[in-house]
């Protein structure tokens, strides 16, 4: 309880400096809390307008299709506000050897590697994004169970697209340059951003298995709109377990092949 | 506290032909060099000790620090820092360490130095009023209060060195190593920042590792010394046996008002005369040295007379142009 409480403290001083950070560069901070709000209007606008032609797809309605992209807007926004700075930095500091004082911190290395750096102007966005969210479950008629369960599948999909992206990146350690791998990253991150009804045969046999991106935003949906598919939830629980343990043993062979840079 | 017994790491890099063709080439055919940075390595440092690290760049000095500290791990051998395997890198173990890196940083860059100390503290779980005393302390020591609240950019070299010293010792570690902690930095910095690990040493007795080019550091600093060549120890003792390695001769330098017109008392001592005839230096056996310096002073019209400051300068430097001199020790 005692180290947990250390990890949130620690946290907390992360955001103070990321913050302190941004915010001592105060033009660049307000320009990137335009653009990212403008960033998000006009990829709901983009998207509202091509399913405002589609009335349905497999037997998801049009309210049904907006209420999962905005949900998925909203993990992008977690992502945004967490994680994102941190993967672009993590190879450059791979091949400066920057990561010589996180390794030395006497807490789990993964903390300062991954989230260290924060992106405090993606509040907008989320914000804006957790508003519709909410305006689509009330047309969507969602019940107090529903409700409730939100945060929860919210929590379970973050914390699946957390591991599956830091999974993927620590293949930095072993490429070391990591614009191939970021690349990678995204464009998992496209394929999750449409539902599994979409994807075919081995397509989505793997991308629900073996790079399970679809779980992602798929299974919380596929439960909250039938209540019946309980196992699309498991199946989300089951993913998280299984790649938090790969991604454990993958930290094991990545620390290894950290070999720093010579001063 | 740190033992090493025929550590060894290897690198692995390859030879890239110039040009497009040399790296078209290379993505495929790679003549790969293996190196080993540290080879067989044996070592034993004691509580309390200041240890010079010494060689030429490249030598393995910094490997060995970042094996020390559990930052890269050995291709083989046995190692232990204050009882752990560092590599295991036990949270226990990281609360005893520090390492201060002279090209390296921990504090952000863009945020004030009180934001990173305030990390730091939560990093280590430093009690409140136990960090508001310690840096309070150091901060008076180092002269940095008025620096605490000043973006890390906006500093000197030398400002900075010496928040970086602060954030590296809040927690009080047990060992410290120091890589190169005063390069770059003007002589009133280098100063400062000796004096402060002196009076922290004095205090807290902690096992400090040194590594530096700098032979002012190891001479105030250090009273045994480590020297590291091609990643092979080729030297280990203390400090004075160390001067002495080449010799005991003292070496002498005089300054003339005007060129002496006999030199010849002074060619057996290996003179070596500046282009004008002006000055000399030269090697004086031990015994010989008040006798033969007395006879200069009274024959000659001496302006100045200095002994060696740094012999071991003098030492590493005939050391890394002739390695092979360590093969006649």
């Amino acid at each position: 309880m005692k180290s947990v409480l250390n990890y949130f403290n620690i946290y907390r001083n992360f955001v103070s400096c990321s913050l302190t950070e941004e915010l001592s560069f105060r033009l660049n901070f307000f320009l990137l809390l335009v653009v990212d709000a403008i960033f998000t209007l006009s990829a709901l606008g983009t998207t509202f307008i091509l399913f405002d032609h589609i009335p349905a797809l497999g037997n998801w309605n049009r309210d049904q299709l907006q209420f999962f992209l905005v949900f998925m807007l909203i993990i992008d926004d977690f992502q945004g506000l967490v994680l994102s700075s941190n993967f672009w930095m993590l190879s450059t500091d791979l091949k400066a050897g920057n990561l010589d004082f996180t390794f030395l911190k006497p807490i789990h290395s993964f903390l300062p590697m991954f989230f260290r750096y924060l992106r405090p102007s993606s509040v907008i966005s989320l914000v804006i994004d957790i508003a519709l969210l909410f305006y689509f479950a009330d047309k969507l008629h969602f019940t107090y169970v529903d409700y409730i369960a939100l945060p929860f599948l919210l929590f379970l999909s973050v914390c699946l697209r957390f591991i599956l992206e830091m999974a993927i990146a620590l293949l930095m350690f072993w490429t070391t340059e990591g614009v191939g791998i970021n690349f990678i990253r995204l464009q998992l991150q496209s394929l999750s951003r449409w539902p599994d009804l979409i994807y075919r045969g081995i397509a989505k046999k793997v991308l629900m298995t073996l790079l399970p991106v679809l779980l992602v935003g798929s299974a919380p949906m596929h439960f909250l709109f039938d209540h019946s598919k309980w196992h699309y939830i498991l199946w989300l629980i089951v993913a998280v377990v299984v790649f938090a343990f790969i991604l454990h043993l993958s930290w094991e062979k990545a620390r290894i092949r950290y070999e720093s840079a010579s001063s | 506290m740190i033992t090493t017994k025929k550590l060894i790491k290897k690198y692995v890099s390859y030879k890239k032909q110039p040009g497009i063709k040399g790296a078209i080439k290379s993505l495929w055919d790679r003549s790969f060099i293996e190196k080993n940075a540290v080879d067989a390595f044996d070592l034993e440092i004691g509580k309390g000790e200041i240890v010079g690290l010494l060689g030429p760049n490249g030598a393995g000095k910094t490997t060995l620090m970042k094996m020390f500290t559990g930052i890269i791990v050995p291709s083989s051998g046995d190692l232990e820092v204050l009882g752990f395997n560092p590599f295991d890198r036990k949270k226990e173990f990281r609360k005893k360490i520090a390492l201060v890196m002279g090209q390296k940083s921990q504090l952000w860059w863009d945020i004030p130095a009180m934001d990173s100390l305030h990390l730091i503290k939560a990093y280590y779980e430093i009690p409140t009023a136990d960090f508001n005393e310690r840096v309070a302390e150091m901060a008076k020591i180092l002269n940095v209060e008025e620096l605490l609240h000043v973006h890390v950019r906006k500093l000197s070299l030398g400002e900075r060195m010496k928040l970086e010293l602060m954030a590296s010792l809040l927690h009080q570690p047990e060992v410290i190593f120091l890589d190169e902690p005063t390069i770059g930095l003007d002589l009133v910095a280098q100063d400062a920042i000796r004096n402060f690990i002196k009076s922290y040493h004095e205090k807290y007795n902690p096992t400090v590792i040194l590594t530096s080019h700098y032979m002012q550091d190891v001479q105030s600093l250090c009273s045994r010394l480590v020297l590291i060549m091609n990643g092979e120890k080729k030297f280990d003792g203390d400090i004075l046996d160390f001067e002495k390695i080449l010799g005991t001769d003292k070496v002498v330098s005089f300054n003339f008002e005007t060129s002496p017109s006999d030199k010849s008392a002074f060619e057996k001592y290996n003179a070596k005369w500046d282009l004008n005839g002006l000055s000399v230096e030269l090697a004086l056996p031990q015994q010989e040295l008040r006798a033969f310096s007395g006879y200069v002073l009274e024959h000659f019209d001496v302006i100045d007379f200095q002994t060696e400051k740094l012999p071991i300068e003098r030492v590493m430097k005939q050391l890394m142009l002739r390695p092979e001199l360590l093969n006649h020790e």
